[in-house]
């Protein structure tokens, strides 16, 4: 209890320390939290919106409805508080009075359709009172009628009661042959399509109490094995192909799957971002625990000599820092909610999302505790053992040597914390590393440059320049900590420029939908003898053509080909189905890079996609056999490809040369950014070309858009948070030789110098300071954001030479800011009082 | 009687880059229960090295040290620590106040160091002895040079130490000002029957000890 409260009387004696290390821990924390709540939210989000896309947290389909029997098992598995609604799907031909006939997709849907989401009509119609249906509007357009107009439909008369403006699970099928027309159950079967024989897509919707993806996905395997089938027998979502055998169920978060895949990634990197924050903050915590014990020595002395004994000391210590970070530690997390509140709202999500929750709370505070302990106990091996007389004589040694190993015993933790938050062995570690080296190079540049700055005062005539010469000089001094002052600075200035690398280079990536080159048209199914009117019928809409060939993998030549244990998704039912769609360019398409050996030229070679050799356990060279349709194929792989899968183009695993398939099967698929009306265009490609399904996809490409906007507020939040950490470091070494300014500037100012040049001398100090950190860090980032982006992203870099260059000055002045700022109580403490309270 | 402190063949030497020196050289010493001694000697010749040996802060080259019948050799830190708590008391010739808590506080350190429950009022207690109990809520710094080191004084004696050790506890202060700390000094050590040692320049001050030892030569010698 007494070190409780000597703890507190000791922090109680200097509030500004004591300040600066609670907001340079709360700096520290909050970019962490702000981060995993932002990450949460952005999850919640993507989990709501593919909800609305699937129309329900999960979907059994297939070309018969549940037996009774199945159903039974079925509802048998679902959790309570789950909800369900069947859905019939079948093509069939519209005509109207007229006589104009149109192929249209007819949806049966009961009263408790939908189930997320809203269906939104252009009128008040209900569709579960008499033979009435709602349709897309393009139906309107194609058949050239209006809303009150009849259509017959099998042998039905159906009154158009209003037009589909927004309708959730619409974008389930990528087989949507014709618009939409939307119809209660009892008009389907009214109709006679329902009947014996019929093709008809049967979708059970269902929504649980708890749409949290994970139980999603379990709630699907155990369909799957209530139905007696391979939860794993499934091709891969989002394969254009015709529908399967058996009852295909499919979640919410497969839907998007990709989408989630790519928010997940960059999480792990804001995650490590932060991670490197942290690490600032850490080292603004060691210099203020250094400051508070250099400080406190002759405190500490004095009460050794009162009795107090080693451990007591240390524990108060620990105390006073434990207490500090729990202060700090509460801040940072609600400082962190609030930043992802803020981001939140900036980026129009919707708001009421919780963004501060117990556990995240919880988790900041012990991540305040566990890092200033951490970062602490460096200063304190490096004080430990210091007998007391020695202190009070004021020749206690310091053991470098200990505190060195103090921070060295730092770097394998900040390794596995790296690790497990990037959730990779490499990358995480790999950047920490990268950061310790970095520092490393600062520290020694600043070493050798600095004091050389301290010579350059050359004239030292009146006070003004004498205080120039002064400030400059500061650089020089040890006992002031420029060296580490810079070099944490320095290091701020890397972080920085490594993030503006990243973003520019991300968002370069993420922002080519918001330039509208982003296909929203979809165009499935083009037959070989349409491609070229294709092309030509649509000159303006930067169509992009490719042919799929269906195809069977049959293994690796000279290797049994296993299910690579771990494999999930796409690829694991890859590996069941063998089912593959191939395809053939002659050149990288947009979205992918050649990462390694050659493209795919000469007749059976091919390229795989990288991830998917990775499961594959393929590499170049390598001979993959297929087989297309009977006929024997074999490929060697020539070269590996990264793809981007977030710009919704048609993307393959694998890509052939441009004759191996020739002669194959081949249908094509299109996908179109048009510049102009994409209605018009839609109408124009109907008419043309009647046999073509096309999916409009604009509202997923705005919500790409969205995302991308969400990010890059995070990374530019980690960015100013890295900044923050620095200055507070900064601040907090400032404070740290604080008495000694004071001295020094008592007995200048004795010597006569006056307050001005006084003023003037720190500001040219921090100021050349926060010059020469900046450059230095700003250099080394560009390499550093290069690796980064290159190798560990590979994505393409673009560096913001501009952003860069403005950070230069900004840091400058807030560096001269900050210093001056925590230094002022040098030029506002009287000389008498200094020099006699010393 | 046993004494309260003895100290026998006592050495210290520093070792320099330059030379060896010997400050302390086989020096005796005992004090009884009760007995107040002062001791002198010219400025460097080792009488703050001496005390800091006796009160188990530092450890000699040669011979031991022995309080309350533990010799110090055999006690490790913590142990040590612990016997400063409850048997000493300290005076600085510069006070050595913890200058971020107030007068009150800083009397509650050794009683609180020692788990006492009543630190609070035996603090203004002690306070009020040496004349300062409406000053409790100052900090150091607001209190004058003879004000702090009557506050270090309630401090030494707060824990009804055996022994005090005061290193010139009057040297930073006027000749009036000293003689109102040495008066409190002297009738809180008699009062509280506990022994003193303490180190002087002031003759005058030397001669209110019940005896006087010269530190000479690395030995304590009557003058
Ligand atoms: N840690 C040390 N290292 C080296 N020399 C030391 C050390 N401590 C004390 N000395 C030397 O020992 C000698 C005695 O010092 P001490 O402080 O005991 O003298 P003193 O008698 O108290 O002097 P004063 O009356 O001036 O206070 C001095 O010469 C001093 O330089
Ligand atoms: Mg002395």
């Amino acid at each position: 209890m007494i070190l409780v409260r000597l703890a507190w009387w000791l922090t109680r004696g200097a509030p500004a320390a004591a300040g600066v290390l609670i907001l340079c821990l709360a700096v520290a924390v909050a970019g962490r939290v702000s981060v995993g709540s932002l990450g949460r939210v952005v999850e919640l989000v993507i989990a709501g919106e593919s909800r609305g896309i699937l129309g329900g947290d999960l979907e059994l389909s297939g070309a018969s409805a549940l037996t009774e029997v199945q159903q039974k098992a079925v509802l048998g598995v679902l959790p309570s508080g789950s909800h369900w609604a069947n859905q019939r799907t079948c093509t069939t031909m519209a005509t109207t009075v007229s006589g104009q006939t149109r192929a249209v997709e007819l949806r049966a849907v009961p009263p408790e359709w939908p189930l997320v989401g809203r269906l939104v009509l252009d009128s008040a119609a209900d569709l579960q009172v008499g033979p009435v249906c709602a349709v897309q509007p393009d139906l309107l357009r194609q058949l050239n009628c209006r809303v009150g107009d009849v259509l017959r439909l099998g042998r039905l008369d159906v009154r158009i009661a209003g037009v589909i403006v927004e309708e959730p699970g619409a974008f389930t099928t990528p087989f949507q042959l014709g618009p939409r027309v939307l119809v209660s159950a009892a008009t389907l079967d009214a109709t006679g399509l329902a009947g014996f024989g019929a093709r008809i897509r049967h979708a059970l919707l269902v929504t649980l109490a708890d749409s949290e993806p994970a139980a999603v996905a379990a709630l699907a395997k155990a369909v799957h094995r209530a139905l007696g089938q391979d939860p794993e027998a499934q091709a891969p979502p989002g394969s254009f192909g015709p529908p399967q055998q058996g009852i295909a169920v499919k979640t919410a978060a497969e839907a998007q799957g990709q989408m989630v895949r790519v928010v997940e990634r960059l999480g792990d990197w804001l995650r490590l971002a932060s991670l490197l924050a942290l690490i600032l903050g850490g080292l603004g915590i060691a210099t203020l625990v250094r400051g508070m014990l250099v400080r406190t020595a002759g405190d500490r002395a004095v009460l050794a000599i009162l009795g107090a004994g080693p451990r007591r000391l240390a524990m108060l210590t620990v105390i006073q820092v434990t207490g500090l970070a729990f202060v700090g530690g509460l801040l940072g997390s609600a400082l962190g909610g609030l930043i992802a509140g803020v981001i939140v709202r900036q980026s129009g999500l919707p708001p009421g999302i919780p963004v501060v929750d117990p556990v995240s709370l919880g988790l900041g505070v012990l991540l305040a505790v566990g890092a200033a302990l951490v970062f602490a106990a460096g200063p304190l091996l490096e004080t430990a053992g210091q007998r007391p007389l020695a202190i009070l004589r004021g020749d206690a040694p310091v053991s470098s040597r200990r505190g060195l190993l103090g921070s060295v015993a730092v770097i394998p933790l900040l390794l596995g914390l790296a690790a497990v938050e990037t959730r990779s062995l490499i990358t995480g570690p790999a950047v920490i590393a990268g950061a310790l080296v970095a520092g490393g190079l600062l520290a020694l540049l600043f070493r050798v440059v600095l004091p050389g700055i301290g010579r350059l005062a050359l004239f030292r005539r009146g006070p003004w320049t004498f205080a120039l010469g002064h400030g400059l000089g500061n650089l020089g001094r040890p006992g002031l900590r420029a060296v580490p002052a810079a070099t944490t600075l320095g290091l701020g200035a890397v972080l920085l420029g490594v993030l503006l690398v990243y973003r520019a280079s991300v968002s370069g990536e993420l922002a080519a939908e918001s330039r509208g080159t982003l296909p929203t048209l979809f165009a499935i199914d083009l037959q070989d003898d349409q491609v070229e009117d294709f092309r030509r019928a649509t000159p303006d809409d930067r169509g992009e053509l490719a042919p799929i060939v269906r195809a069977r993998f049959r293994g690796i030549v000279g290797r049994e080909a296993p299910v690579p244990a771990g494999s999930a998704g796409d690829e694991a039912k890859f590996f069941r189905a063998r089912e593959q769609n191939l395809s053939w360019r002659t050149s990288p398409g947009a979205d992918e890079t050649l990462l390694a050996g050659r493209w795919a030229t000469g007749e059976g070679e091919c390229t795989l996609e990288s991830g998917f050799a990775t499961r594959l356990g393929a590499g170049i060279g390598d001979k993959l056999r297929f087989d297309v349709q009977g006929v024997p194929l074999e490929l060697t792989v020539t070269g590996l490809r990264q793809v981007r899968w977030l710009g919704f183009r048609p993307n393959f695993f694998i890509l052939t040369d441009p004759q191996s398939l020739a002669g194959a099967p081949t249908t094509w698929i299109a996908a179109l950014a048009p510049t102009g009306d994409r209605l018009a265009v839609q109408l124009r490609l109907t008419k043309a070309f009647p046999n073509l399904t096309i999916l409009d996809l604009a509202t997923i490409a705005r919500r790409v858009q969205g995302l991308t906007d969400r990010l890059a507020w995070a990374v530019a939040g980690i960015a100013g948070l890295a900044l923050v950490a620095g200055l507070l470091v900064l601040g907090g070494m400032v404070l740290e030789s604080a008495r000694r300014r004071r001295e020094d500037a008592a007995i200048l100012a004795c010597l006569g110098l006056p307050r001005g040049p006084l003023a003037l001398s720190l500001a040219v100090e921090f100021s050349v300071l926060g010059l020469v950190a900046g450059m230095a860090g700003l250099v080394l980032a560009v390499p550093g954001g290069l690796l980064v982006v290159r190798l560990l992203l590979k994505l393409p870099v673009s560096i913001p030479w501009e952003g860069i260059l403005l950070t230069l000055p900004i840091l400058t002045g807030l560096t001269a800011l900050a210093g001056v700022l925590a230094a002022g109580q040098v030029l506002r403490a009287r000389p008498l009082e200094v020099l006699r309270s010393d | 009687m046993n004494p309260v402190l003895s100290a026998q063949g006592l050495v210290r030497r520093f070792v320099t880059p330059e030379r060896t020196l010997t400050i302390l050289d086989g020096l005796d010493l005992a004090v009884q229960p009760g007995e107040v001694v002062a001791i002198v000697g010219r400025s460097g010749s080792g009488k703050s090295t001496l005390l800091g040996l006796l009160a188990g802060l530092d450890h000699p080259d040669g011979g031991k040290v022995t309080l309350d019948g533990q010799d110090l050799a055999t006690l490790g830190e913590a142990a040590l620590a612990e016997l400063r708590a409850r048997r000493l008391g300290f005076l600085f010739q510069n006070y050595r106040l913890l200058s971020a808590l107030t007068a009150e506080e800083n009397v509650r350190v050794p009683l609180e160091l020692v788990g006492r429950r009543d630190a609070r009022d035996r603090a203004r207690h002690w306070l009020a002895q040496v004349g300062l109990g409406d000053r409790g809520g100052h900090r150091p710094a607001q209190l004058s040079g003879g004000e702090q080191q009557r506050v270090a004084l309630a401090r030494a004696l707060a824990n009804d130490p055996a022994l005090v050790i005061a290193d010139e506890p009057t040297g930073n202060l006027d000749a009036a000002t000293g003689q109102t700390v040495a008066d409190l000094l002297f009738s809180s050590i008699r009062a509280n029957q506990a022994a003193g040692i303490y180190v002087t320049h002031d003759p005058l001050l030397a001669r209110r000890a019940d005896r006087v030892l010269h530190l000479e030569a690395g030995r304590l010698v009557a003058p």
